[in-house]
């Protein structure tokens, strides 16, 4: 029962209400903005949004590009590492139990916290924030793997075996199709996480990059291009969010539930 | 005719006694011949062993004493001589009906063409030609254990080890799956080893039936079956199946104890 596209979106109550909120929230934050305070504290929507849309006319683009190779990068390298040492520690309970507390150490505490040391490591170019989006998505990422690897039906692998299926094949076959939805989880967590991770990493050390226009923008007590930088943070999280709900519901669809 | 297939020696399965459960001797000493082509019914209450045994001939049991050989040739594990289907619904859910009978294949790494030649084949033979592309989660009961069935016939094993494959069906569906199950034993005649708990079932499909008792599990007696070929369900009724049906009934109620609390 998958809603075609677009189809009675625009009539349906949570459409309404929500569009209905953002504008009203918005007024209210202009009127706010105009009359009670100042743009030193606060700009006002039109403000930033000129202020974005002067972004977007070419000075916005390096920045984007900047924060994006940091996150894909992270990003691809924690869902390596997460997934290759989850299968691992799924399989093997010596290595499960050798790194067991040092995941739940580092899956505990907000490991962003991290950052200021990564950046006197790595620097303040690119890796230094690689290396936090690294940090803070692959664990996530790691623990899920290993539930979903590690939970797979042990009717489902003795039928593989039966076969005549190898721990690869059981792996290949099995559990990683197994496991697909709780990576999917798994992925939207470490992306939200990777998000915070860019702006925070680049908040203490950068040269460039959206975090980096954050930065710039309070060092010049410069509200509305904070706030704009902020709302491209904000679209790209609700976007990515969006992407992975979906890919999320296309991957669950064995289950029964889509 | 009188070939052996499969040849269980002595087998014994115990597991030790862990934390509060006591020494379990699964099967004791068993022997047993599965001869070439025939269809073997082992039936016995639960706890007799018999799926153990029938693990034990798919190679999914290690650490046993005893051996079976087939062919001959004693067992190392799982091979493509044989095949089974399972009394779970073990279809991998995110798989189509024909994706799901091709797993054998795509394990043994065959032809990819000619397997979903044959998959087609065999779903065609179990009846679900149409439903080639839904998932296991949009089929009754009846027609997953179809496509387990398929899927074990698919990879055209020289002997199909079968583990109570309808026990979770409800009655009616059973006895359908039952006829089914012999128009297409009929056509291709490979050895069968097939477990159930159910007395008629067992009379209905084998050539000979297996009586196993329980604590140890062994074999108590084994059974020709008379009755000719092609048999249908109506054979049920006649008084000369319901004569075996009671003496075997008899045997397992007085040997196994625990069977009289199963209603069954």
């Amino acid at each position: 029962m998958r809603v075609g596209a677009f189809g009675g979106l625009f009539k349906k109550p949570a459409f309404i209400y929500g569009a209905l909120s953002v504008v009203v929230g918005l007024a209210l934050w202009e009127a706010a903005a105009r009359w009670l305070s100042n743009p030193f504290f606060l700009a006002a929507p039109s403000d930033v949004f000129h202020v974005l849309v002067e972004f977007f006319e070419g000075p916005v683009y390096p920045h984007l590009w900047i924060s994006f190779v940091e996150f894909a990068i992270g990003l691809a390298l924690g869902a390596t590492v997460g997934v290759g040492l989850g299968i691992v520690m799924a399989l093997n309970d010596k290595v499960r139990f050798v790194c067991d507390p040092w995941i739940a150490a580092l899956y505990a505490m907000p490991s962003v916290a991290l950052a200021p040391l990564l950046i006197l490591w790595f620097g303040v170019g690119i890796w230094s924030k690689v290396a936090v989006v690294f940090l803070v998505t692959s664990i996530p990422i790691l623990v899920n793997t290993l539930v979903g690897i590690k939970g797979a039906d042990v009717r489902l692998l003795e039928t593989a075996r039966s076969f005549g299926a190898s721990t690869w094949q059981e792996i290949w076959f099995v559990r990683l199709p197994w496991s697909v939805p709780s990576l999917v989880a798994g992925l939207r967590l470490a992306v939200g996480r990777g998000l915070v991770g860019i702006v925070v990493g680049e908040l203490f050390g950068a040269r460039a990059g959206i975090g980096f226009l954050i930065f710039d923008a309070s060092q010049r007590f410069d509200s509305a291009s904070l706030l704009a930088a902020v709302t491209i943070l904000s679209v790209a999280g609700v976007a990515s969010v969006y992407g992975l709900e979906a890919l999320e519901r296309r991957v669950g669809g064995w289950k029964g539930l889509s | 005719m009188d070939q052996t297939k499969i040849a269980f020696r002595d087998v014994s399965v115990r597991y030790p006694a862990v934390a509060s459960k006591p020494p379990f001797v699964a099967l004791d000493r068993v022997s047993l011949d599965v001869r070439s082509g025939e269809f073997l019914c082992i039936v016995g209450p639960s706890g007799c062993g018999k799926t153990t045994l029938l693990r034990a001939a798919a190679g999914l049991v290690t650490g046993f004493d005893g051996s079976v050989d087939v062919n001959g040739k004693p067992i190392s594990g799982p091979g493509g001589d044989r095949a089974v289907v399972f009394q779970y619904d073990s279809l991998l859910p995110w798989r189509t009906v024909l994706s799901n009978v091709l797993l054998g294949w795509d394990i043994r790494s065959g032809d990819r063409r000619q397997a979903v030649e044959k998959a087609r084949h065999y779903l065609a033979m179990v009846g679900l030609d149409a439903f080639l592309n839904h998932f296991p989660h949009e089929l009754s009961g009846g027609m997953r254990q179809r496509v387990n069935l398929a899927r074990a016939l698919a990879v055209e094993p020289d002997i199909l080890l079968m583990d109570e494959p309808f026990a979770a069906l409800d009655a009616q569906t059973r006895e359908l799956m039952q006829a089914e199950l012999l128009r297409i034993w009929g056509s291709f005649r490979r050895t069968v080893l097939f477990i159930t708990h159910q007395v008629d079932e067992a009379i209905f499909l084998g050539d000979r039936v297996v009586i196993m008792g329980t604590r140890p599990g062994r074999v108590l007696d084994v059974l020709d079956v008379p009755f000719a070929r092609p048999r249908d369900l109506s054979l049920k009724s006649d008084e000369a199946f319901q004569q075996m049906s009671r003496h075997i009934w008899s045997k397992l109620v007085v040997e196994n104890k625990p069977l009289q609390e199963r209603g069954d």
